[in-house]
C-alpha cells in the first residue's frame, strides 16, 4: 500500500474512534454536545505533554513535564485528563438545560478553552503548537517508515474501543442511558437519577475522545489550535448522522464516508480560479447538503440503531438466581391463575417483608455472589397507621393555587379513588406526591417517612411509583427492554459491572427476562416483545405500563387516569389487573374520571375540589353528599364574598 | 479614569454593532423558538455584499443598502426553503437547530468559494479621530453609533406603532392565539425573518468596517457574543436585547483594560454560560423555577 | 329578550375529531341560534374543549361538517374563520400578555377593513373595566379581567358566532356573576354564543338551550328548565343512575 493510502486509512481509523465517542454522547444519551473536538484536542495536548522530552521544544518550555513517557502512558494520561475535564464541564452543563442551549453552553466552554490555549502561550505554546511527538513503532521495520505499523496499532485501538463500547451498550448501564434519551421523565419515574446517568455518558464519551486525540497527536506528531474548531465537531456529527446514530458500525462507515470519501472526492475537483480553498469550500457545502438530505429523507442514517434481541442465556448447573419478587407481583403470572382466590386485602399483608439480600437459591459454591441484589427496603408503614399521609399541602403556579391546603390519607393495602371536577388539583396532587413537583408548604409522609420535596427518582426507589395520564414508555427501545428497565435496579447499572462482569449480568437478567415474559403474557403483549414500544397502540402502551409497574413491584402505586384513551373492551382487563395489585398487598391510589370504572374497584373514595379535599367515603355516600354534588354540578346561588 | 472613558467610548461602538446584530436575533428567536446558528453568516453575507458594491462605487449608503438587502434575502430564503418545510413535519426543536448549523456551514463556504479565504477590506475614506467629550471617535465610529440609534428607534416605532409590529409581538406571545385572532402567523414569521436579515446584514457591514478586514468567518466569530447579549436581555425583548448588547459590549471593552485584550471574548462566553445556567429567560425576567426532574404528566 | 330568528348561525353535523389516536368526540351534532346562549356541558372527559377547538379550526376534524351562516367552514385554518364571522375565546392563554389591553383589542380587529377605533369604543362601553386598564399590559391583569379582555377581543371582529371556552374557570364566585352578565349583554346584540362550562347548574340558569356531552358523544339536549330538574343529568356526572 502506498504511504498516501495508509495515511488516509489511519486518519479514518482515528477519526472513527472520535465518532464512537460522539455516538456515546449523542447516539446513546441524546446529548447535543458541540465541544467534542475540544476534548479531542485536550487528549492530544496531554499526550504530547507526557511524551515529549524537555529539550525538544522551543522556549518557553516550563510547562512540559519532560517525562518522555512511553506511548501507553501518554495515552492513558490523555484518557484520564479528558475524563476529568468532561466531568467538570458535564457537571455544570448537564443541569436541566434545553437541548439547543446545552449545545451552545458546551460550545462556549470549548471556545473558552481554545482561546486560553491559543493566547496563553506558556501553556501549550499558543498557536505555534507542539511538535515532535514520538510516533510509536515508526522506526520498526518493515512497515514503520510508511506508517503501516501505526495504522495497525490504530486499528487495534479502534477494535478495542468498539468492543468495550459495545459491551457497555448492551449492558444494563447502556440501556439505562438510552432510556434517558427516550424519555427522561419515565426514567426518573422508574428510579433513575437522570443527571448522574447523563454525566457518566458524557465522561465516557470524553475518555474515548481523549484516546482519539492522543492517537491523533501521535500520528501527526504535531498539534496546534488550527486543527480543532467547531467545524471539526460538525464533520463528526455529519459522519454519525450519515452512518447511523446509535450504531457503532454505522459510525465507522459514516466516518470513512465523510472524512475520507468526501474529502478525497473533492480533492479532485479542479481549483476554481485562483481560490486555493475552493475544494475545501465545495467539500463543506456538500457536507451541509448531505446533513440536510439525511435529516429529510433518512434521519436514522445508513445503519439505524440495532434493535435489541431478546435472548435467554442458557443457564448452567445450579438454579437461576431468582429475583425476590414482592408478594403482589406474584399475583401476576400463571401461578396466580392456579392459586386460590385470595382473601380480601388486609391492612398488613403477611409476606411484605422483602426477601433477604441474596436469594439463597442463588448462592454459588465458589464463594460470594458479587451480584448482591440490593433488595428494596421500603419503610414499613407506621403501626396501625396510614401508608400515605398528606397534610395541608399547597402548591401555586404563578399565583394560582392548584392545591390549597389539601389533607388526605390512604390506608395500607387499600384501593382508594381520587376524584373531583376539572381544576380540582388532582394531577398536581399526584405530581406532588410522586416528586415531580415540590410543594410550597405542607407535609407528605410515606410509611412514616417524609417525602415532600424529594426528587422523583428517590421517591420511586422508596417504593412509591406512578403511572401517567398519557402512558410514558421508552419508545425507541423494545417492549422487552422496557420491561427489563422496570425491574428493580439493584446496583446493576454501573459502568464497572457492565465492563467487567457481563456474563453474570446476562445470567441475572435471564431471570428478569423470564419474569418479563410472564408479565407480558398476562397483559397479552408477549408476541410484541421485540417491537419498539413506540409502535404500540395507546391501549397497548397502557397495558405495557401496567406490566412495567408489576415488574417494578412497588409498595404504593399512584394511577393517573388509567383507563383514559383505552378501548372499552380492555377496561375489564384493566380492572382485573388493578385488583391483582391490591390483592397482592400493594396500596393503590387511583385518579379517575370514569366514575363507573372507579366505583367497581374502590371502596373508599376521596373527593377534591378547588385544591382541597372536601369529602371521603364510598361512592354511594358521596353521591348523597350535597357538597360533592355541588362540586360536580356547580352552585347556582353563590354567596357574595 | 480617562482610560476607562476611552474604554467606554470604544464600548459604545462595540455595543452599537452588537445591538444591531442582537436585536434581529432576538426578534427571530421570539417567533422561531430556536437560536439561528447561521445568524453570524447573515452578518458575513451583508459585509461581503457591501464589499461588492464598494469595489465599484464608494458610497456608504449604497453599501449599507446592499448589505441589508443581501442579508434579508438570505434570511428569508433560509426560513422559507429550509426551516419551514421541515417545521411542517413537527420535528423536535433540536432538529431545526441542527439545520441552522448545516445552513451556517453551507453559507460560510459558499462565501469562501466566491471570495476566497483571503482577507479583504473596504476602500474607505480616511476617517481621523475626533475628540467628543471624554471619548475619542472617528467619523465612521460616529456613523456606526448614529446608525445604530436610528435603526433601534425605527425598530421601536415599528413594533410599537404599526399593525405589523403589534401582530409580530402577538405571534411572539402565542402563535396559536394569533391564528385564532385572524392573524396569518406563518406570514408574520416570514416577514420577521426578512426583517431579521435586513438589520443583521447591515450590522455585518458595520462589523466589516469596524474590524477592518473581511474573512468568511467574520460573522461566526461573533456569534456567541451575540447569543450572550440576546439571552442576557431576554429572548423576544428587543429592548432587552439592546440593554444586553450595551452591557456585554461595555463589559468586554472595560475588561480589556485589566486583562489582555485577546481574552475579551472569554468574558462574553463566561457571561453566556452563566446566563444560560442561572437566568435562561434573561436578567429582566424571573428565574426559572427549579423543580424536580421531569415534567408534569 | 328579543325574538329569536329561527335560522341557526352555526350548525355542526356529525363532527368527529381527536389528536391523532382514537377520536375524542364522535358524531356531534348541534346548532347555535343568534341572540341566544347555547351551552355545552357534561362531565369530565366529555370532549367539550376538543369540540370547541374543532369548530374553531384549531383541531382538524376527521369527519363531519361545520357551517357558519350557511358557509361551510370545515377544515379552514383558524385565522380564516375570523373572516367568516366566527370568533373563538380559548380557556387558557387567551390574551397576549406582553401587549397592552388596547393592543389586544386592536389585534382582535386585525381582519376588520375599518372602524377599529370605533369598535374599541363600543367594547369599552360594554366592558368599562377594560377602559380603565387600556394602557396596562395584559399580563398584569387578574384572571377575571383577562377573560373579559379575551371576550372583548373576540367581539372586535363583529362575529356572528362567539365560541367561549369555560369563561368562569378558576374564578371567584362573585366574578362569575359579572362574567355571565356580560355574556347576557353580548347575547342581546344578536350574536350566537356557544359556551362550554364546568359549573353546570349556573350555566343552565342563563342558557337558552343546552347540550350535554358524555364521553365524546351527544347524550342529552333540551331547554335548561327540563335539564335542571332531570335526575338523569345528575347521574351522568356522579354515577349511580341509569
Amino acid at each position: 500500500m502506498s504511504q498516501y493510502v495508509i495515511g488516509l486509512a489511519t486518519t479514518g481509523v482515528i477519526l472513527s474512534i472520535v465518532t464512537l465517542a460522539l455516538n456515546v454522547r449523542w447516539g446513546w444519551a441524546g446529548e447535543f454536545d458541540i465541544a467534542l473536538f475540544a476534548f479531542v484536542a485536550v487528549g492530544a495536548y496531554i499526550y504530547s505533554v507526557f511524551t515529549l522530552a524537555p529539550n525538544n521544544l522551543p522556549p518557553p518550555s516550563g510547562y512540559i513535564l519532560g517525562l518522555k513517557a512511553p506511548f501507553l502512558v501518554g495515552v492513558i494520561a490523555a484518557i484520564v485528563v479528558t475524563g476529568a475535564l468532561s466531568a467538570a464541564v458535564g457537571a455544570v452543563a448537564l443541569r436541566k438545560l434545553r437541548d439547543d442551549y446545552f449545545g451552545i453552553t458546551t460550545l462556549a466552554f470549548a471556545l473558552i478553552l481554545a482561546l486560553v490555549i491559543g493566547q496563553y502561550t506558556p501553556l501549550f505554546d499558543g498557536y505555534e503548537g507542539l511538535f515532535g511527538m514520538p510516533q510509536p513503532l515508526a522506526t520498526v521495520a518493515p512497515f514503520g517508515l510508511n506508517g503501516g505499523n501505526f495504522l495497525a496499532l490504530s486499528v487495534v485501538f479502534l477494535i478495542a474501543s468498539f468492543l468495550v463500547l459495545q459491551r457497555l451498550y448492551n449492558s444494563p448501564f447502556g440501556r439505562a442511558v438510552r432510556s434517558v434519551r427516550e424519555d427522561d421523565t419515565a426514567s426518573a419515574a422508574f428510579g433513575r437519577n437522570v443527571y448522574v446517568l447523563k454525566l457518566k455518558a458524557y465522561i465516557l464519551g470524553g475518555c474515548v475522545a481523549g484516546l482519539g486525540g492522543a492517537l491523533l497527536a501521535a500520528y501527526i506528531t504535531a498539534f496546534n489550535p488550527y486543527g480543532w474548531t467547531p467545524q471539526e465537531t460538525f464533520l463528526i456529527y455529519a459522519s454519525l448522522f450519515i452512518g447511523g446514530t446509535g450504531n457503532a458500525i454505522g459510525a465507522v462507515i459514516g466516518t470513512f464516508f465523510v472524512e475520507v470519501g468526501v474529502q478525497e472526492v473533492t480533492r479532485y475537483v479542479p481549483q476554481l480560479g485562483n481560490n486555493a480553498s475552493s475544494s475545501d469550500a465545495i467539500r463543506l457545502v456538500l457536507i451541509g447538503l448531505l446533513i440536510t438530505a439525511v435529516l429529510w429523507w433518512r434521519p436514522q442514517g445508513i445503519l439505524p440503531e440495532r434493535r435489541a434481541r431478546d435472548r435467554l442465556v442458557a443457564v448452567g448447573a445450579g438454579p437461576v438466581a431468582r429475583r425476590p419478587a414482592l408478594a403482589w407481583a406474584a399475583h401476576f403470572g400463571p401461578a396466580a391463575r392456579r392459586a386460590e382466590p385470595s382473601s380480601p386485602a388486609v391492612a398488613t399483608p403477611p409476606d411484605r417483608v422483602p426477601a433477604p439480600a441474596v436469594s439463597p437459591a442463588a448462592a454459588r459454591t465458589n464463594g460470594d455472589d458479587t451480584l448482591k441484589v440490593r433488595a428494596l427496603q421500603p419503610p414499613a408503614p407506621a403501626p396501625g397507621g396510614q401508608d400515605l399521609e398528606v397534610t395541608a399541602l399547597t402548591k401555586a403556579f404563578g399565583g394560582v393555587k392548584a392545591v390549597n391546603g389539601a389533607t388526605l390519607s390512604v390506608r395500607p393495602g387499600s384501593l382508594t379513588g381520587l376524584i373531583g371536577p376539572n381544576g380540582a388539583g388532582k394531577s398536581t396532587m399526584i405530581n406532588l406526591i410522586s416528586g415531580f413537583e415540590s410543594p410550597d408548604s405542607g407535609t407528605i409522609m410515606f410509611g412514616g417517612q417524609s417525602i415532600a420535596g424529594k426528587s422523583a427518582h428517590a421517591i420511586s426507589r422508596l417504593g412509591l411509583m406512578r403511572s401517567f395520564q398519557t402512558p410514558r414508555e421508552w419508545p425507541g427501545l423494545t417492549v422487552m427492554e422496557n420491561m427489563l428497565l422496570s425491574m428493580p435496579i439493584a446496583g446493576r447499572e454501573t459502568v464497572w459491572r457492565g465492563l467487567l462482569t457481563p456474563g453474570r449480568l446476562r445470567a441475572a437478567e435471564s431471570a428478569d427476562r423470564i419474569r418479563a415474559r410472564e408479565l407480558l403474557g398476562e397483559v397479552g403483549l408477549l408476541k410484541l416483545k421485540d417491537e419498539p414500544a413506540g409502535n404500540l397502540s395507546g391501549g397497548q402502551k397502557r397495558l405495557l405500563e401496567f406490566a412495567r409497574l408489576a415488574a417494578a413491584a412497588p409498595r404504593f402505586v399512584l394511577l393517573d387516569e388509567p383507563q383514559a384513551g383505552v378501548n372499552p373492551v380492555l377496561r375489564d382487563r384493566m380492572a382485573e389487573l388493578i385488583r391483582n395489585m391490591v390483592n397482592g398487598g400493594a396500596t393503590v391510589l387511583m385518579v379517575e374520571h370514569n366514575l363507573a370504572f372507579l366505583e367497581q374497584l374502590c371502596d373508599h373514595v376521596i373527593v377534591m375540589a378547588l385544591g382541597v379535599c372536601i369529602a371521603t367515603g364510598s361512592m354511594a355516600d358521596l353521591r348523597a353528599n350535597q357538597d360533592v354534588v355541588d362540586a360536580y354540578l356547580g352552585q347556582v346561588n353563590v354567596a357574595d364574598a | 479614569m480617562s482610560n476607562l472613558m476611552l474604554g467606554v467610548g470604544f464600548g459604545l461602538v462595540t455595543a452599537s454593532i452588537l445591538a444591531l446584530a442582537t436585536v434581529p436575533l432576538s426578534l427571530q428567536m421570539s417567533v422561531a423558538r430556536i437560536p439561528n446558528f447561521a445568524h453570524g453568516e447573515i452578518l458575513t453575507v451583508g459585509a461581503y455584499a457591501a464589499y461588492v458594491v464598494n469595489q465599484h462605487v464608494n458610497n456608504i449608503y449604497l453599501e449599507a443598502l446592499a448589505a441589508a438587502l443581501a442579508g434579508g434575502l438570505v434570511a428569508y430564503l433560509m426560513n422559507a426553503l429550509l426551516l419551514q418545510p421541515f417545521a411542517r413535519r413537527k420535528p423536535k426543536l433540536l432538529i431545526l437547530f441542527i439545520l441552522t448549523i448545516a445552513a451556517s456551514l453551507m453559507i460560510q463556504n459558499i462565501i469562501l468559494l466566491f471570495f476566497t479565504g483571503n482577507s479583504l477590506a473596504y476602500h474607505l475614506p480616511a476617517s481621523p479621530p475626533h475628540r467628543i467629550g471624554p471619548f475619542l471617535l472617528t467619523g465612521l465610529n460616529l456613523f456606526t453609533i448614529a446608525a445604530a440609534i436610528v435603526v433601534m428607534l425605527a425598530v421601536h416605532v415599528l413594533l410599537k406603532y404599526t399593525k405589523f409590529g403589534k401582530a409580530q409581538r402577538a405571534v411572539a406571545d402565542s402563535k396559536d392565539l394569533a391564528q385564532v385572532t385572524g392573524i396569518n402567523s406563518e406570514r408574520i414569521i416570514q416577514v420577521t425573518w426578512l426583517l431579521d436579515g435586513l438589520i443583521a446584514g447591515f450590522a455585518g457591514f458595520l462589523l466589516g468596517v469596524s474590524s477592518g478586514t473581511l474573512t468568511p468567518t467574520l460573522g461566526q466569530g461573533y456569534l456567541l457574543v451575540i447569543f450572550a447579549a440576546a439571552i442576557l436581555g431576554g429572548i423576544g425583548k428587543p429592548y432587552g436585547a439592546m440593554a444586553g448588547a450595551v452591557f456585554i459590549g461595555v463589559a468586554m471593552e472595560i475588561s480589556a483594560l485589566y486583562i489582555p485584550a485577546s481574552y475579551k471574548e472569554v468574558v462574553a462566553f463566561g457571561l453566556l454560560i452563566l446566563t444560560l445556567l442561572l437566568r435562561p429567560n434573561g436578567i429582566f425576567a424571573a428565574p426559572r423555577a427549579a423543580g424536580a426532574a421531569g415534567a408534569t404528566a | 329578550m328579543s325574538p329569536m330568528p329561527d335560522e341557526p348561525y352555526l350548525t355542526v353535523k356529525d363532527l368527529t375529531a381527536g389528536y391523532g389516536g382514537p377520536p375524542i368526540i364522535e358524531g356531534i351534532t348541534l346548532e347555535a341560534k343568534p341572540g341566544a346562549i347555547t351551552a355545552i356541558v357534561g362531565p369530565n372527559g366529555a370532549g367539550k374543549s376538543t369540540l370547541m377547538k374543532a369548530i374553531a379550526g384549531v383541531v382538524r376534524p376527521s369527519a363531519g361538517e361545520i357551517r357558519v351562516c350557511g358557509t361551510t367552514t370545515t377544515g379552514l385554518t383558524a385565522n380564516k374563520l375570523v373572516a367568516q364571522g366566527m370568533a373563538y375565546v380559548p380557556q387558557v392563554a387567551n390574551v397576549f400578555p406582553s401587549l397592552t389591553v388596547a393592543e389586544n383589542l386592536e389585534m382582535g380587529g386585525y381582519t376588520r377593513k375599518s372602524g377599529v377605533k370605533a369598535r374599541i369604543e363600543e367594547l369599552y362601553t360594554l366592558f368599562p373595566d377594560l377602559r380603565a386598564a387600556a394602557r396596562r399590559s395584559a399580563g398584569t391583569l387578574s384572571g377575571g379581567q383577562r377573560n373579559m379582555l379575551a371576550m372583548a377581543r373576540g367581539l372586535m371582529s363583529d362575529p356572528k358566532v362567539l365560541l367561549v371556552d369555560e369563561p368562569t374557570a378558576g374564578m371567584a364566585p362573585k366574578f362569575e356573576t359579572a362574567v355571565w352578565e356580560h355574556i347576557v349583554q353580548i347575547r342581546q346584540t344578536g350574536v350566537a354564543v356557544l359556551v362550554v362550562e364546568q359549573n353546570t347548574r349556573r350555566t343552565l340558569t342563563y342558557a337558552d338551550w343546552a347540550y350535554v356531552l358524555v364521553l365524546g358523544k351527544n347524550r342529552l339536549s333540551g331547554s335548561p328548565a327540563q335539564l335542571l330538574n332531570d335526575e338523569e343529568v345528575v347521574a351522568l356526572y356522579i354515577g349511580g343512575g341509569a
